[in-house]
C-alpha cells in the first residue's frame, strides 16, 4: 500500500474521527494508567493524578481502590473522597465491589476507579469493570482507570505463550483504542523484582506460588515490551489520527485492504481470530470474521454453533466486521463473500486430521479457495492441537448457549442407525430368497445399491454406509451357505458397487442437505416476508406488537414481551410492559432494570450478552435512527430451533418492530394533528352558527317580549297571542339549534364514546318517531322490517337521532301528504336502513356535498335551518363502522338516504320461558 | 274539591322556579312552593312532618344543585318517608346517566328541560290520578283497552284474551303497576332476571318487541308500551298524555 500515494484523506477515517470527536464532547473522557505488571505504581499514579486535578478545583471522587494496605498508597487515597463501596450479599457472605448506580447519582467531574479487568461481584449489573467504566463515560463522567497489559483481550494467548498462565480477567481492546489518554506507568524490571522482594507488591491472596513464576526477570522483560510496544503503537495511531487532522503535514496510512477470517465450530479456531486481529492491526486494515452455515453443521453438530457463535462474539469485540452465512459449499461461500467485500487477503485454519493431507484434493477448501480466480492472499494458519480453551470455560459456553446434545437428538440418531442396519439384512434376506429365481449377481448388486440409496435419502450418509456394509457382510455370511455366487469376482464386483454406492448416497445426501437448507432459508424468508406484511397492515401500536409476538413465537418458538415508554414522554424514566399479564422468567424488578438500561444505552442486554448476562432474557432495543421507542425482550430460548442466524433475524425483527412504530406514532400523530384541525374548523363553524341561528330567534323573541310589556294593556287578544306564539315557536327551534350543535360537537371532537347495547330496531324506530311526531303529525309512515332482522349493536341513543334526523328531513322536503317509508334488511355483513321519500329527490352532483356540509368552514346553518342533521347521521354511521348515503329513486320521484352498521355475533339471549 | 295537592319545587334557577311557581299558582288544586337548596327544602319537609301539616305530595326536583347531588336526597327521602311523595325529577337534555341514576334511586318520573308547562301538568295529573285510585284488591289493571287480571293471570285487549309467556305477563304486570311512570331498563331486568343480568339491557328490549307486537294495533307506532330512549319504558293509557 503505497503511503504517499494519495494525498487526500480517507473519507471513511474522516468520517470515523468527526465520529469520535462527536462523541467525545458527551462522552466522558477515559484516562488509562497502563503497566506492564503489578506493580509498578500503577494506582499510585493514579491518585496522583487524582490530586492534581482536584488541587486545580476539579470534583474528583475515587471510585474503588486497592491499596492492598500499602502505606504509601494509602495515605494518598485518604486525601481524596471516596464513594462508598456496594455490599452484595452472595452465598451467606458480604461481597464488596464498586456502586456503578451511586457513581452515576453522585456524578463527580472525575471518578477514579482502579483495576479496569476486575470481574464484578455476582449479582451486579456487569460482569465486567470495563463494562461500568463504559456506562460512566457514556453517562458523561471523566474516568481515570488502571490496566495491566497481560489483561488485553488481544494479547491473552502471547501471554499463555510467554507466562504459561491463563488469564482470565480480559479487557477488549477496543477500550483501549477508545481511551482518550494513555499513560505508561513503566520501571524498569530490577526495580520492579526490588520491590516484589521488599514486599511492596500485592501479589492476590494465597497466589504467591503462582504469581512467583510470574515474576521471573524473562517474563517480566517480555510483558515490558508487550507494554511499550502497545503503547508506541498507540502514539502511531495518534500521530496517524494528527495526520489525518492535518493532511499537508503528511501522508496517510493504510488502503483498501481487507482481511477475512473463516471460522468453523472448532474450539481452536479462537487462536485463528485472535491471530487475524494482530494480522489486521499490524496492517492497519479492516477485518472480517465469517462462518458458513452448512446443512451438516446445523443438524448435526449443536455444540459448534455454540463455539462458532464464542468466535464472532470475540472477533467482534477485537473489532472484526462479523457475518454468519449459509451455505453448502463452504469455499463457494466464502469466496463470493470476499468477492462481494473486496477482501485481499482470506485466512483460514488447517484442517485436522486426515484431511489436512488432503489440501490438494480438487474438492477440498484449500484448493478451492486457492483455485479461486480472483487475486486474493490465501493463508493457513497452523493450528495448536491443544489450545482449546479450558473445559470449564466450555461447559460454561455451553450452558449459556443451551446447546447440549440432547438425549432425545442422540437416541433418535441410534434409531436412525438400527433401522440402516436392519435394512441392510433385510436386503440381503432378499437377495438369497431372490436367489433361487436366479436373480443374478447384478441383480443383487442393482438391490443392494437401491437399499443404499434409500437410506441416504431419509437419513443421510453414514446410514447409508452402515446399510451397505451390513448388506454385504450378511451376504457373504448367508452366500456361503446359500448358493450364491461368492467368487473373488463378486467381492471385486462388491468392492466397484460400494464405492458406487457411496458416490451415489453421497450425491443424494447433499442434495438433502440442500433441499434442507433452501428450505430452511425459504422459511425464514418467509416469516419475515409475513411479518412485514402483517406490520404494514397494523396501524395501532398494540396491533404490532401483537403481531411481532406472535410471529416471533410461530418462526422461532420463542416468547417475546416489550417494554415502552408511556406515550408522549420523551425520555421514559419508566417503561411499561406489553403484555402485562405475562408469565416472567425472573422477578420483574430486575427485568425492568436491564430493559431501561438498554433502553437508555441502546444496546443489548440481558442473556449471552455482557449487560446482566444472568437474566433468562434477551433485551434489544428498538430504535428509529438515534432514538429508542422500546425495548423487545426475549425469553424461552431455544437456540437448537433456530441456530443459523438467529440474533441478525432477532435484529431484523426488532429494526421492523421499530420503523412499525415509528410510522403507528407518526400516523397517530397526525390523526391527533387531524382531529385538532377538524375541532378548530368546528369552533369556527359554531360561531358562525350562533351568532347567525341563535340571535334570528333571539331578537323575534325579545321583540315580541317588549311589544308585550309595553302595550300589555292595547294589544288585543289576537295579538297577544299571536306575540306569545311567536315566543314559544321561536325557543323551539332556538332550543332544537342548542340541542344540534351540542350533539355535533360531541361527536365530531372525537371524544365521544360508543355506548353500544344490543335493540332491536322497531324499538328505535318508536322512539325517533317520538321525537319527531309534532313534525310529521299528519304523514303516513309505512315500515317494512323483517321479524327476524337480527338486533343492531350500535348506540341506541346515536341510531334513534339518526333515525329521526333522516325522517324529518323527509317530513321537511317532501311535499305534504306524501307517504315516507322505512325499509331495513340484512345482508351477510350488515344491516341496512332506508328512509324513502315521495319528494323530489337530491339535485344531481350533491349526493356527497349534503353529507359533509358541516366539515366547510362557511356557516352550517342555512337559511332553512338545516345542514346539520345529516352531518350529524353521517358522523354517528361512520363512528359505528357504517356507511351512509342517498341515492334518488329510479322512475319515480324521491329520496332515498341509506345507511348500513356491521352485522356482529348476536348477544347472549334471555332464556326461553315458553 | 278537597284540600289543594303540596307541591315542593326544588330548582335554583330563579327563572324556572318563577314560571312553575306562576304556572302552579293558577292551577286551584295545586299549591306549590319553591326552595333553591336541597337543605332548605328538607327542612321544610321535616317541618310539615313534625309539626302536623300535610305534607308535600309531590316533588319536583332539580338535579344540579347547589348543596348537594339529587339522587342523594331521593335516596333520603324514600327512605325517610314510607308513603313518600311522588318524585319527578327536571334534568338538562342530554344527560340519562344523571336520569337513569335518579329513577334508579326512586324518582317516578322525569321531564327533560327544556319543557312546556303543558308537558308538566299532564304528568302530574297522570301520576296523581293513578295514586288517588285505590287499587282494588283483586288486582285489575285498566290502561286503555287492555285488562290486566292479576288474580286470574289473564291480558284482554278489546275482551278477548292474549296469550303471553310468563316473562311478557310479568314485564307487562311490572309496567301496569308502574303505570304512567318511567322504568329503567336496570330496573326491569333486576325484577324480571334478577340482579345479575342487570347489564343485558337487551333482554327487556327484545320482550318490549314481543308485547308490542301481541299487545299493540300498529308496533311501529305503540299506543301503550312507550320508548324513553336510553332510559327505559312507561306504560301509557293510549295517547292522551303531554
Amino acid at each position: 500500500m503505497g503511503i504517499e500515494e494519495d494525498e487526500r484523506p480517507n473519507p471513511d477515517a474522516l468520517l470515523a474521527q468527526v465520529q469520535a470527536e462527536e462523541r467525545s464532547q458527551e462522552r466522558g473522557r477515559l484516562k488509562i494508567f497502563f503497566g506492564s505488571a503489578p506493580g509498578v505504581g500503577k494506582t499510585y499514579a493514579m491518585l496522583r493524578y487524582g490530586q492534581q486535578e482536584m488541587a486545580k478545583g476539579t470534583d474528583v471522587v475515587v471510585g474503588i481502590v486497592e491499596t492492598h494496605q500499602r502505606s504509601e498508597t494509602q495515605a494518598l487515597a485518604d486525601t481524596l473522597p471516596i464513594l462508598p463501596r456496594r455490599r452484595i450479599p452472595y452465598n451467606n457472605i458480604i461481597l464488596e465491589d464498586f456502586d456503578l448506580d451511586a457513581a452515576l447519582e453522585r456524578r463527580p467531574a472525575l471518578l477514579l476507579v482502579d483495576e479496569l479487568a476486575h470481574s464484578n461481584a455476582p449479582g451486579l449489573r456487569h460482569k465486567k469493570r470495563w463494562q461500568d467504566v463504559e456506562e460512566l463515560l457514556n453517562a458523561g463522567i471523566h474516568v481515570a482507570t488502571t490496566v495491566n497489559v497481560q489483561h488485553l483481550e488481544s494479547v491473552n494467548e502471547t501471554i499463555r505463550q510467554i507466562t504459561g498462565i491463563q488469564v482470565r480477567e480480559t479487557v477488549p481492546d477496543r477500550i483501549i483504542a477508545e481511551a482518550d489518554e494513555l499513560t505508561l506507568v513503566d520501571i524498569s524490571d530490577e526495580d520492579l523484582l526490588q520491590r516484589l522482594k521488599e514486599g511492596k507488591v500485592y501479589l492476590g491472596e494465597g497466589g504467591q506460588r503462582a504469581m512467583a513464576n510470574f515474576f521471573r526477570k524473562g517474563n517480566l522483560i517480555a510483558l515490558r515490551q508487550l507494554a511499550l510496544r502497545l503503547a508506541a503503537d498507540r502514539v502511531d495511531l495518534e500521530l496517524r489520527n494528527f495526520r489525518n487532522r492535518n493532511p499537508e503535514e503528511g501522508s496517510r496510512a493504510g488502503g483498501r485492504d481487507r482481511i477475512l477470517v473463516a471460522v468453523s465450530g472448532r474450539p481452536e479456531d479462537e487462536h485463528l481470530v485472535r491471530a487475524t486481529y494482530h494480522l489486521a492491526t499490524a496492517q492497519r486494515v479492516e477485518w472480517l470474521a465469517i462462518h458458513v452455515d452448512t446443512p451438516k453443521g446445523l443438524l448435526h453438530r449443536p455444540q459448534a454453533q455454540a463455539w462458532v457463535w464464542n468466535h464472532l462474539h470475540l472477533a467482534g469485540i477485537l473489532g472484526a466486521e462479523t457475518a454468519r452465512l449459509t451455505g453448502v459449499n463452504v469455499a463457494d461461500e466464502i469466496l463470493a463473500y470476499a468477492n462481494l467485500r473486496d477482501v485481499t487477503q482470506i485466512i483460514v485454519g488447517q484442517s485436522q486430521g486426515l484431511r489436512k493431507f488432503l489440501w490438494w484434493w480438487p474438492g477440498s477448501l484449500m484448493a478451492k479457495l486457492l483455485s479461486s480466480e480472483r487475486r486474493m492472499d490465501v493463508v493457513i494458519h497452523p493450528l495448536p492441537r491443544k489450545g482449546a480453551p479450558s473445559e470449564e470455560r466450555r461447559s460454561l459456553n455451553r450452558q449459556y448457549l443451551g446447546m447440549v446434545d440432547s438425549p432425545e437428538r442422540r437416541r433418535k440418531r441410534n434409531i436412525q442407525y438400527l433401522i440402516s442396519a436392519a435394512t441392510g439384512a433385510a436386503l440381503s434376506g432378499l437377495a438369497a430368497l431372490m436367489g433361487s429365481y436366479h436373480l443374478g449377481l447384478a441383480g443383487t448388486f442393482v438391490l443392494y445399491l437401491l437399499g443404499a440409496v434409500g437410506t441416504a435419502l431419509f437419513y443421510g450418509r453414514w446410514p447409508a454406509i452402515i446399510t451397505l456394509s451390513v448388506a454385504v457382510i450378511t451376504y457373504y455370511s448367508f452366500g456361503l451357505s446359500r448358493n450364491l455366487p461368492t467368487t473373488l469376482g463378486s467381492l471385486l464386483s462388491f468392492t466397484i458397487i460400494l464405492s458406487l454406492s457411496l458416490l451415489i448416497s453421497q450425491l443424494v445426501a447433499r442434495s438433502r442437505e440442500q433441499e434442507i437448507m433452501a428450505r430452511l432459508r425459504e422459511r425464514r424468508a418467509r416469516n419475515l416476508y409475513q411479518l412485514v406484511q402483517d406490520l404494514s397492515r397494523a396501524r395501532k401500536i398494540e396491533d404490532i406488537l401483537r403481531t411481532s409476538i406472535e410471529q416471533l413465537h410461530r418462526t422461532l418458538g420463542i416468547g417475546a414481551a416489550f417494554w415502552l415508554p408511556p406515550d408522549n414522554a420523551a425520555v421514559g424514566e419508566h417503561l411499561h410492559l406489553f403484555p402485562e399479564d405475562m408469565e416472567l422468567p425472573a422477578s420483574k424488578r430486575h427485568l425492568f432494570a436491564a430493559a431501561h438500561w438498554s433502553y437508555l444505552n441502546k444496546k443489548n442486554a440481558g442473556m449471552s450478552t455482557d449487560t446482566l448476562p444472568d437474566l433468562p432474557a434477551l433485551f434489544m432495543p428498538m430504535l428509529a435512527g438515534d432514538t429508542p421507542l422500546g425495548v423487545m425482550m426475549v425469553t424461552d430460548l431455544d437456540l437448537r430451533r433456530a441456530p443459523s442466524d438467529w440474533l441478525r433475524f432477532l435484529e431484523t425483527v426488532t429494526r421492523l418492530v421499530g420503523v412499525a412504530l415509528e410510522s403507528a406514532r407518526s400516523f397517530t400523530q397526525r390523526r391527533e394533528a387531524d382531529v385538532r384541525l377538524r375541532v378548530e374548523q368546528l369552533q369556527n363553524a359554531l360561531l358562525g352558527a350562533v351568532s347567525h341561528d341563535l340571535r334570528t330567534p333571539l331578537a323575534a323573541v325579545l321583540g315580541a317580549a317588549t311589544t308585550l310589556q309595553r302595550n300589555a294593556d292595547n294589544l288585543s287578544k289576537e295579538e297577544r297571542d299571536s306575540l306569545i306564539n311567536n315566543i314559544r315557536g321561536q325557543t323551539e327551534k332556538m332550543s332544537s339549534t342548542v340541542d344540534r350543535i351540542l350533539h355535533m360537537a360531541a361527536l365530531q371532537s372525537g371524544r365521544l364514546e360508543l355506548k353500544k347495547d344490543w335493540v332491536p330496531l322497531d324499538d328505535l324506530l318508536v322512539s325517533a318517531r317520538d321525537q319527531i311526531k309534532d313534525l310529521c303529525n299528519e304523514r303516513e309512515f309505512r315500515v317494512r322490517i323483517p321479524r327476524d332482522l337480527p338486533l343492531l349493536h350500535a348506540d341506541p341513543q346515536l341510531i334513534e337521532q339518526t333515525l329521526a334526523n333522516l325522517m324529518e328531513n323527509a317530513c321537511k322536503y317532501t311535499p305534504a301528504g306524501t307517504m315516507i317509508e322505512v325499509e331495513a334488511r340484512a345482508t351477510e355483513s350488515e344491516i341496512e336502513i332506508c328512509v324513502i321519500d315521495h319528494g323530489y329527490g337530491v339535485a344531481p352532483g350533491r349526493e356527497e356535498e349534503i353529507f359533509t356540509r358541516f366539515s366547510q368552514v362557511k356557516p352550517p346553518i342555512g337559511e332553512s335551518g338545516s345542514g346539520l342533521g345529516l352531518a350529524i347521521c353521517a358522523a354517528i354511521v361512520q363512528l359505528h363502522g357504517g356507511k351512509i348515503w342517498v341515492r334518488n329513486r329510479v322512475m319515480v320521484r324521491g329520496a332515498v338516504f341509506c345507511f348500513t352498521l356491521p352485522l356482529e355475533q348476536g348477544p347472549p339471549a334471555p332464556a326461553k320461558d315458553e | 274539591m278537597e284540600s289543594p295537592v303540596g307541591i315542593l319545587i326544588i330548582e335554583d334557577d330563579q327563572g324556572i322556579g318563577n314560571f312553575l311557581q306562576t304556572a302552579l299558582r293558577h292551577e286551584p288544586q295545586y299549591q306549590a312552593q319553591h326552595t333553591g337548596t336541597l337543605r332548605d327544602a328538607w327542612r321544610e319537609m321535616e317541618k310539615r312532618r313534625l309539626y302536623g301539616g300535610d305534607p308535600f305530595a309531590v316533588i319536583l326536583l332539580d338535579l344540579g344543585l347547589p348543596d348537594g347531588n339529587g339522587q342523594d336526597f331521593i335516596t333520603r327521602v324514600r327512605a325517610r318517608y314510607a308513603d313518600g311523595p311522588l318524585i319527578i325529577v327536571l334534568s338538562a337534555r342530554n344527560n340519562e346517566a344523571d336520569k337513569i341514576q335518579a329513577l334508579d334511586a326512586g324518582a317516578d318520573d322525569y321531564l327533560a328541560k327544556p319543557f312546556t308547562i303543558g308537558e308538566l301538568l299532564a304528568r302530574l295529573r297522570a301520576h296523581l290520578r293513578r295514586r288517588g285510585s285505590a287499587e282494588p284488591a283483586e288486582k285489575i289493571w285498566r290502561v286503555g283497552s287492555l285488562e290486566i287480571d292479576d288474580s286470574a293471570h289473564t291480558v284482554k285487549k278489546n275482551g278477548d284474551e292474549v296469550a303471553l309467556t310468563p316473562t311478557e305477563y310479568r314485564l307487562l304486570c311490572l309496567l301496569a303497576e308502574h303505570r304512567g311512570s318511567v322504568l329503567s331498563h336496570r330496573k326491569i331486568l333486576s325484577s324480571i332476571w334478577g340482579d345479575n343480568n342487570r347489564e343485558q339491557a337487551h333482554y327487556v328490549r327484545i320482550y318490549v318487541k314481543r308485547l308490542r307486537e301481541k299487545l299493540e294495533d300498529d308496533p311501529a307506532a305503540p299506543e301503550y308500551i312507550r320508548t324513553e330512549q336510553g332510559t327505559g319504558y312507561r306504560l301509557c293509557s293510549g295517547r292522551v298524555d303531554s
